[in-house]
């Protein structure tokens, strides 16, 4: 297991206010260090501003939206190695198959339990045991 | 023609051996005089098998010719020859003959004029075939042809402005012309083709008869009676012995009962296309809105799961306040559900025309107030100014709940779409019979193109979809129902870039003295 001298950092990309401040609380309750965007716009500024260790994207978030996100994060020499879970209100296959392509790690279908979004990041980006709270 | 009687003492001019030749052959050859009245100088016997008569009546009775042309055709025959005699040309010509049983026999009558050496006539020789075999197949043809339903037709070879040299008498019946008539008018078919398809008729004819390739064609002939008349032409060029055109024959059928039918399957055809169309735009439409509907659910639901689960956390060390803005939270987006159910319900009730109202002396510029205040948190979040300028205390008869769901609607689109920094102004004014509720906002404005589907369920802007700001395109479409239901009407007008005002007008219950504070 990686250990870390900081708290990871996750880039949440989330335009619903509520679900924002959800997921935040939530993130840092996990040992998570959280920058949050609104807009796909900001998502990647912060990307490239923090090289966060992973992103949570909403794909419904305004322009550019969450599987463009993923896609130039892909193509950005420098951040492709973030991964990228997304986040869809917008049910059905091809949404999935759209963000595989697009090059995400993983994807989650709101609603989902806060305990499947943990596991999704912390597979991907474990947090030290005695930082997660 | 007056035939010579065959004299015994001329006889002796004719050489033995043509003579043999001549009388041997299936047809009876003569000579006679040049002047109109002469004596007939030979006859040959096959005469004797054409007609019946014998030789020595032939010899014996120099009218006999005269007086066994058929009647019908005798005047005729006689002046054709008299004319071939005085102007020297050759003549030929076909008429009937009565035998000596009665029969009537149809012969082919050739004759030249003889001349001697130096050029001067000398006498009149022809010869008369029996033709009648082949009149007679001509006639059952004719009559075959003429008791066909299409019209058949002889043409000239050169072109279709020559007068046709025959045309059938179904002309009569198909079309209401006469073949006289038709016949006597140089240019009498191209004159009556429907001037739309004319220029192509009249080139493909002049093609067909430059290549000698046969033609099918249908075009639209104007009958006597003015009707226009389908007809399905095939025309083919018949060549002579040597190969050139001779002249071109064809027939036209009467199409019309046909071509309507391939009209009305046409129309049918387009029409169901254009159905399909239609059904398969609102399948998209409604895949589109389940798409928006699921959306618009799964958000909120997505919060009240999640702050529940914050709250019931364990580990989560939530203090009083924090738990008091989670269960906030948690009833907002209750709340945005129980909206969304509730515009669903009435857009469908809208479409069913079946919207309950339950209508009540309503203050209009308190219920403006009401909701401009309601509006006030989320305008502010959004870093707008709100304004309320109330100028009358219109009382309508009307459903406060509903009004005010219409007012709630404008003022939402409203905050949704004005940038951060914009106004978004409610005014309540009346006019004589009419009270007026406008919202204006300095927004974006709605582009011309789409201001026309404005209204339409589940219609969302191109600037909606494109910044993904939240909402299914039922909430205009719900306030134009709601107000029309309450024999009101609602309006806009929109710049781009300068923003949208929308007005609802609604029928005045009584004026309403103007509150002692102007503004809310």
């Amino acid at each position: 297991m990686p250990s870390w001298s900081r708290r990871p950092l996750v880039l949440l990309a989330e335009d619903d206010p509520d679900i924002q401040t959800l997921l935040a609380t939530l993130l840092e309750r996990w040992g998570y260090e959280v920058a949050v965007a609104s807009t796909g716009c900001d998502a990647l500024e912060l990307a490239a501003a923090r090289m966060p260790e992973i992103a949570v994207v909403d794909v419904g978030i305004p322009p550019p939206d969450g599987l463009e996100v993923t896609r130039r994060l892909k193509a950005d020499r420098a951040l492709a190695h973030v991964p990228v879970i997304l986040l869809t209100a917008h049910a059905g296959e091809n949404q999935a198959a759209e963000g595989a392509a697009a090059g995400a790690s993983g994807y989650l279908t709101k609603p989902f339990r806060t305990q499947a979004l943990r596991k999704a990041i912390w597979s991907v980006v474990p947090t030290l045991p005695e930082t997660a709270a | 023609m007056r035939l010579p009687s065959p004299l015994r003492r001329r006889g002796g001019n004719v050489e033995p051996r043509y003579r043999e030749l001549v009388e041997q052959l299936p047809l009876a050859v003569y000579l006679s005089a040049l002047d109109e009245r002469s004596h007939a100088m030979y006859v040959s016997p096959g005469i004797v098998d054409m007609l019946g008569y014998s030789m020595e009546r032939w010899r014996e009775e120099p009218d006999l010719f005269e007086r066994i042309v058929h009647p019908e055709d005798r005047t005729s025959v006689l002046a054709q020859i008299a004319s071939a005699k005085t102007s020297g040309d050759p003549y030929e010509t076909q008429y009937r003959m009565v035998g000596s049983d009665g029969s009537v026999v149809w012969v082919e009558d050739k004759a030249v004029t003889v001349s001697d050496r130096h050029g001067r006539p000398l006498h009149w020789q022809g010869f008369l075939v029996d033709v009648s075999g082949r009149k007679e197949a001509e006639l059952r043809y004719r009559v075959l042809v003429e008791q066909l339903p299409l019209i058949t037709y002889i043409d000239s070879p050169a072109s279709a402005h020559e007068t046709a040299s025959y045309i059938s008498p179904q002309v009569g019946s198909i079309l209401g012309f006469t073949a006289e008539e038709w016949q006597a008018t140089p240019g009498f078919f191209l004159e009556h083709v429907h001037p739309d398809d004319r220029a192509r008729v009249a080139r493909s004819q002049e093609l067909a008869r430059e290549t000698g390739e046969p033609l099918v064609h249908e075009y639209r002939f104007l009958a006597r009676d003015g009707s226009v008349v389908w007809l399905e032409d095939m025309l083919t060029v018949v060549r002579d012995g040597e190969g050139k055109p001779w002249y071109t024959q064809g027939f036209a059928l009467d199409v019309t009962a046909r071509k309507r039918a391939e009209a009305d399957r046409e129309r049918l055809l387009r029409r169901a296309e254009r159905q399909n169309e239609r059904l398969r735009e609102l399948d998209r439409m409604k895949d589109e809105f389940i798409a928006l509907v699921s959306h618009e659910l799964r958000t909120p639901l997505t919060s009240i799961r999640g702050y529940l689960e914050l709250l019931a956390d364990p580990d989560g060390a939530a203090d009083e306040d924090e738990r008091e803005s989670f269960l906030q939270v948690i009833d907002r987006n209750a709340q945005r559900l129980q909206r969304l159910v509730e515009d669903l319900l009435l857009a469908a009730q809208a479409e069913a025309d079946s919207l309950q109202l339950d209508r009540v002396e309503l203050d209009l510029a308190k219920l403006a107030g009401d909701c401009a205040e309601a509006a006030a948190p989320a305008a502010a979040a959004r870093g707008i100014d709100l304004e309320c300028a109330i100028l009358a205390a219109p009382t309508v008869l009307a459903d406060a709940g509903r009004i005010a769901q219409v007012v709630d609607n404008l003022l939402s689109n409203a905050i949704k779409f004005t940038p951060s920094g914009g106004t978004v102004r409610v005014r309540v004014s009346q006019g004589e019979t009419t009270a007026l509720l406008e919202v204006s906002d300095s927004g974006m404005g709605i582009p011309d193109g789409e201001q026309a589907d404005l209204f339409t369920r589940f219609f969302r802007t191109q600037q909606a979809q494109r910044e993904a700001i939240a909402g299914v395109g039922l909430g205009l479409s719900i306030a134009k129902s709601l107000v029309e239901a309450h024999d009101g009407r609602i309006t806009f007008t929109s710049a781009e870039g300068a923003g949208t005002t929308f007005a609802v007008r609604l029928p005045l219950l009584r004026t309403g003295e103007l509150p002692v504070s102007g503004a809310a």
